[in-house]
């Protein structure tokens, strides 16, 4: 039998029993929309955070005091603190693959109203570098600040929509009350600062607390002495930032800096964690690959219950077309005729499904874009790859349910058949 | 030229613990351009031995040949092929495929086959001469039960086949359109087919060249008639 006459009457047939019909694509429709909207967004999400952690500063890791896990069971302090003497050392040892260092203390909290989320942060020039910030206007902290009479400060974008309003010239005075902490003790004070440069918004950063767009920085001798510090070197870092100069090269720089802070003393992972953009990513993977397993389940049980009732249907429909299938054998039709009369059936009830749901699901992900934000990351590139990979598999699943139906119409004997009542 | 010759053949078929002898020991032969009616009661075996001449079931016992070719000898897929080319089928309930319209009916034999060039042209040729062309478009649910067995002998004269077989083909139809298939039928002859009425109506086979008479599955009597 030609394939156009096989396909022709398949869409026959199917016309003939509408209602039932509806039900079958029906399923193909919701099942499509479920993938669409469920693995679309589940992709979708990834996509949010790997952007986000790349916008973050790909090629920075970051020296963090105790034991620390990102995704594990959480933190344990260390028995030795690292201090600005450390980075200073990793600093002279000059290794070509690293591009920036900067050690971050954070010196206090800004009071604003109920809000405390701004904070006094310490760090070297080259911070400019590791966190990719853009000036928006005036300059970066430099080394020369750190000698200043005044305290010079840059703020981020968030401090500066905040504390400014309007008047966004650099080189005006901003004063500040703080919360600050010298060793155990926590204090509030009113901070004058100068203000020498704003920051352009920044994506946060995905699993830190603290959003760089809070931030007001300060050479890290300036933060130190607004909590009367003055032996530099010696000062605990909350964390050392270090940027390498390409992605490629992160592990490499953290076995290197491991190998320096051992020799000075320090024990990995009992008195400092090295977290890259590469671990975060990695988190990001194992989290997602978890969730996505779950997703499979709910996935296969969404294409079984739709291929089940292409099943149901064509048991019925064959049962129903017994005398016609002995009629088409009689009529000269081979057992494959028949086979693909039937498959193409379910085939042509599982496309509409499939067309039909793909256009509603990307409606539906386009109105949902509205509400959530990470559904704004389910690009038109994204929901076709989801596609790619569900409809195939609901095609094939179609085609494995179909022929069970299909094989027993081909075994049915045309003189048995035509004697069917 | 004898077309269908069946060689001593036997149909049994078991149900449950017992068997039920269908065929027993059948010789026959059906010459080209003959016209056979095959009449008997109810459970005699007349459909069993056209389905054994349609090559449409094999028997338990001895042969069906169809011009010399022994069809035991051929595979499901060929006796498919062989069907489409040489048998044309029409039954008692039509069996025209209600999704499709007389005309689509008529053509889809041809699917089966590559011996007709332009199947639309035929079959509008055939509804013709079944006097339904005007109804060439109709579903099978718009025709009367007349007008659906012409459409279905159409059906089976679309590839051309060698012989035609018919199960009660008026067992549904009123005396007065029995009469009309049965001229066709007469038409059919004239137009040099092999066909083989199997009927329990009598009156119905005036007009073949031998009847044949079964009971419980044998040749009771044949008689042969001269036109």
């Amino acid at each position: 039998m030609k394939l156009e006459k096989a396909i022709k009457l398949a869409l026959r047939n199917i016309s003939r029993n509408k209602l039932r019909n509806s039900f079958v694509i029906l399923a193909f429709i919701l099942a499509v929309i479920l993938g669409g909207i469920i693995i679309g967004p589940v992709n979708g999400f990834k996509s949010y955070w790997v952007s986000s952690i790349k916008e973050a500063g790909f090629n920075a890791i970051a020296i963090i005091p105790g034991k620390a896990e990102i995704g594990g069971p959480g933190y344990s302090p260390p028995t030795k603190y690292i201090k600005v003497e450390d980075a200073l050392y990793i600093k002279s040892k000059n290794i070509k693959e690293i591009v920036a260092i900067s050690p971050i203390i954070i010196v206090g909290f800004l009071i604003f109203g109920q809000n405390t989320s701004s904070f006094i942060a310490g760090g070297w020039e080259d911070l400019k570098i590791i966190g990719e910030f853009k000036i928006y206007k005036g300059r970066f902290i430099e080394e020369q600040d750190k000698d200043s009479q005044e305290i010079n400060a840059v703020l981020g974008y968030n401090v500066w929509k905040k504390y400014l309003g309007e008047n966004i010239d650099v080189n005006q005075k901003l004063e500040v009350n703080v919360i600050i902490r010298q060793n155990i003790l926590v204090q509030t004070v009113t901070v004058k600062l100068n203000v020498i440069g704003l920051l352009e918004k920044r994506p946060p950063v995905p699993g830190l607390n603290l959003n760089p767009n809070d931030a007001i920085i300060l050479h890290l001798n300036q933060a130190l002495k607004l909590i009367n510090f003055t032996n530099v070197n010696k000062a605990i870092v909350d964390n050392i930032f270090i940027s390498a100069n390409n992605f490629n090269n992160l592990d490499f720089v953290s076995e290197e800096v491991i190998k320096i802070l051992e020799e000075r003393g320090y024990k990995k992972d009992i008195d400092f964690t090295i977290v890259s953009q590469k671990d975060a990513l990695n988190v990001v993977d194992r989290i997602y690959s978890q969730f996505n397993n779950f997703i499979n389940i709910i996935w296969a049980t969404v294409i079984i219950i739709s291929s089940l009732s292409v099943l149901i249907v064509m048991v019925i429909t064959v049962r129903e077309r017994y005398r016609e299938i002995g009629t088409l054998r009689a009529l000269g039709a081979k057992r494959t005729d028949i086979l693909m009369l039937f498959l193409f059936e379910s085939l042509i009830l599982c496309l509409i499904g499939v067309f039909i749901g793909s256009i509603v699901s990307v409606f539906t992900i386009e109105i949902l874009k509205e509400s959530f934000e990470f559904i704004r990351y389910v690009t038109l590139n994204i929901i076709l790859q989801t596609y790619s990979v569900i409809i195939p598999e609901i095609i094939l699943a179609t085609i494995i349910f179909a022929l069970y139906p299909s094989y027993r119409a081909t075994k049915i004997e045309p003189a048995i058949a035509l004697r069917y009542e | 030229m004898v077309i269908v010759r069946l060689h001593d053949v036997s149909k049994y078929y078991r149900v449950g613990f017992s068997v039920v002898k269908a065929l027993e020991n059948i010789n026959l032969e059906i010459k080209e351009n003959e016209f056979i009616s095959i009449v008997g009661p109810s459970g005699s075996g007349k459909s069993t031995l056209l389905n054994m001449i349609g090559c449409l079931d094999k028997p338990t016992k001895g042969k069906v040949f169809f011009k010399g070719l022994d069809i035991a000898l051929l595979s499901d897929r060929e006796l498919s092929k062989f069907r489409a080319y040489n048998i044309g089928f029409i039954f008692q309930t039509f069996n025209l495929i209600p999704s499709l319209t007389a005309l689509e009916n008529v053509e889809i034999s041809s699917s089966f086959s590559n011996k007709v060039k332009n199947p639309r042209e035929r079959a509008l040729k055939l509804l013709d001469l079944v006097g339904l062309k005007e109804r060439a478009l109709h579903r099978p649910s718009q025709l009367s039960g007349g007008e659906q067995q012409r459409v279905a002998i159409a059906r089976a004269l679309m590839n051309d086949p060698e012989i035609i077989l018919a199960d009660e083909p008026t067992g549904n139809l009123d005396s007065k359109t029995a009469e009309e298939i049965i001229n066709l039928f007469l038409e059919l002859k004239k137009m040099g087919k092999t066909i083989v009425l199997v009927t329990h109506n009598i009156s119905l086979t005036e007009n073949s060249d031998r009847i044949i008479y079964l009971k419980d599955g044998r040749i009771e009597n044949e008689v042969r008639k001269s036109n």
